[in-house]
């Protein structure tokens, strides 16, 4: 099996080490729009595309009222640096701040010892971004968009609002139930670097 | 997040800049009442050193939109860099607001005259740094931009479709702006903490809006949001019971109630808000009297029909209907009339 044993090494890689080998499989596919591959292609021998140091970044976020700035500090100083295109920045920390605030505010229960795991990954295409939780059972993508988004201003109203931004800024979003927890992945498609001038 | 007041002419202009996300949204909805009770009758949001906006932020803008929009006003955006912009298009706010690609161009839009940099000798100044990040601390500590330059460059020129709010010409003075006093809590009781600083208020009947036109009063009460301006507002006749109107649904309430995170009034309501406090606000009453009551260490006081409420004053209920806000979240206070019979034998009358 070393489909499996090469995940299992890929995800306890949390920095610049091993995750410079990333096998060209379905669950972390080099291009995102190719064919799924069959049965007999994932016993295939892994094939080694990229042989340079692929960042990613793992959090984790407690049950706690000042969780997110904490969170927000810890990006600041880990992964956004990395990030060379400044929207790429402002949609990761927007994504974040929406996505953890809604969690505290709703997801978690007061006293409660939950937790939010974030990881963030990177390559020269996409910016991925896992959060798995265990708080209340949500589906942030089966929601549909706010009805009163094309209202004038005295009817407006803004509940969903913020789940609604994240889902239209993400390329692909996929989301999960596994008792107790909330898997959802969400990709943005990242900028040649040429392009990143602004 | 930092923030900027500047007068130019009528018009008052909000330089804002850094991140305005879920924890300085309160501090952004602060700087933008202080920018509205600061008066005038066009009002402009300067983005372009925004560097992210969320749906706290959106909040904040469409509860304010309302609120110059029930002052007969007018509000702009101006200059939204393209992180902003992309969030204006897809919450479809593009729609809602007026938003100009420069500065120069909403004050023209207004018909303000004058040149910004002539204007910043009289420029009255709050600065809210909460030194979230490193080009927020950089922003403050370098020399302002000379504002009489165009706008940067790097924002794209949007196609946006400008479609007014709703431009009455009128222009209502503003209330008296309020101070923001900032003691630390006091643990005592609420009938200690709750004296009045004022005399309770006599209730006052409202003049319909041509006498008040016409008497020349400088400074009219502001006009709420639920009552129509057409129409005077109806004085509650004490004694009375108090209820909270949230989302369709009435809470009654009773003397010594709190609304915060400790209250227990309301709470399925109120749990959704972010940014109370504990005791963020309570209910009270003297005689028949229901009043009100902001703590002095509450920093982001309730609006109550439109104007910010003092922390550390009693505010006594003189209408019938009354509307509460807090960051976008709307409620209502009803005091409707108690004519249960006293004694034994009382029973609720239909």
């Amino acid at each position: 099996m070393v489909f499996n044993q090469v995940h299992q090494v890929r995800d306890r890689c949390t920095g610049l080490g091993l995750g410079a080998l990333v096998p060209c499989t379905n669950r972390y596919p080099a291009r995102p729009f190719e064919a799924m591959p069959n049965r007999a292609a994932i016993f295939q021998p892994v094939r080694y595309h990229r042989l340079v140091p692929m960042p990613s970044f793992s959090y984790e976020v407690r049950n706690r009222r000042d969780a997110l700035s904490d969170l927000t500090r810890e990006l600041d100083s880990t992964v956004l640096p990395v990030l060379v295109d400044p929207s790429e920045r402002s949609a990761l920390l927007l994504i974040v701040d929406e996505l953890v605030s809604n969690l505290l505010k709703y997801g978690f229960e007061p006293g409660k010892d939950q937790c939010l795991n974030m990881h963030i990954s990177l390559n020269d295409d996409w910016l991925q971004i896992d959060l798995k939780d265990n708080g209340r059972r949500f589906n942030p993508l089966a929601r549909l968009s706010p009805e009163s988004l094309n209202r004038e201003v005295a009817d407006r109203q803004t509940g969903g609002l913020g789940v609604y931004i994240v889902r239209e800024m993400m390329d692909t979003a996929h989301y999960e139930w596994t008792p107790p927890w909330n898997n959802l992945t969400l990709r943005k498609k990242r900028r040649a670097k040429d392009d990143c001038t602004n | 997040m930092t923030a900027r007041i500047e007068t130019v002419g009528d018009c008052k202009i909000l330089h804002v800049g850094g991140r305005i996300d879920f924890e300085s949204s309160l501090d952004f909805e602060q700087q933008v009442n202080s920018m509205i009770q600061s008066g005038g009758g066009h009002f402009v949001i300067e983005l372009s050193e925004v560097e992210l906006l969320s749906s706290a932020g959106l909040r904040v803008l469409l509860s304010t939109a309302k609120r110059v929009q029930h002052r007969h006003a007018e509000l702009a955006l101006a200059s939204p860099s393209p992180v902003v912009l992309q969030v204006f298009r897809i919450s479809h706010f593009d729609l809602l607001f007026k938003i100009f690609t420069t500065l120069q161009e909403a004050l023209a839009a207004f018909g303000v005259s004058g040149s910004l940099a002539a204007a910043k000798a009289g420029t009255e100044e709050v600065v809210a740094d909460k030194g979230k990040t490193n080009a927020a601390r950089e922003e403050i500590s370098s020399p302002p931009i000379n504002e009489s330059v165009a706008q940067p460059s790097r924002v794209k020129p949007p196609s946006l479709s400008e479609i007014p709010l709703r431009p009455p010409p009128v222009v209502q003075e503003p209330p008296p702006a309020v101070t923001q006093p900032s003691s630390p809590v006091e643990s005592k009781s609420l009938a200690e903490i709750a004296r009045p600083v004022v005399p309770p208020p006599l209730p006052i009947p409202v003049p319909r809006t041509e006498e008040r036109a016409s008497s020349g009063t400088s400074t009219p009460p502001p006009v709420p949001m639920s009552v129509s301006a057409d129409r005077p507002r109806r004085e509650a006749s004490y004694p009375a019971v108090l209820e909270i109107r949230a989302e369709g649904i009435s809470y009654p309430c009773k003397d010594g109630d709190v609304i915060g995170t400790a209250g227990r009034v309301a709470n399925s309501f109120f749990a959704s808000i972010a940014g109370l406090e504990a005791r963020h606000l309570l209910i009270g009453q003297e005689g028949d009297r229901w009043f009100i009551f902001t703590p002095k260490n509450i920093a982001h006081p309730f609006v109550l029909d439109g104007v910010l409420l003092v922390a550390g004053e009693r505010k006594f209920l003189q209408y019938v209907e009354h509307q509460m806000e807090f960051n976008g979240h709307v409620f209502g206070l009803r005091l409707i009339p108690d004519r249960r019979k006293k004694g034994i034998f009382g029973r609720p009358s239909k």
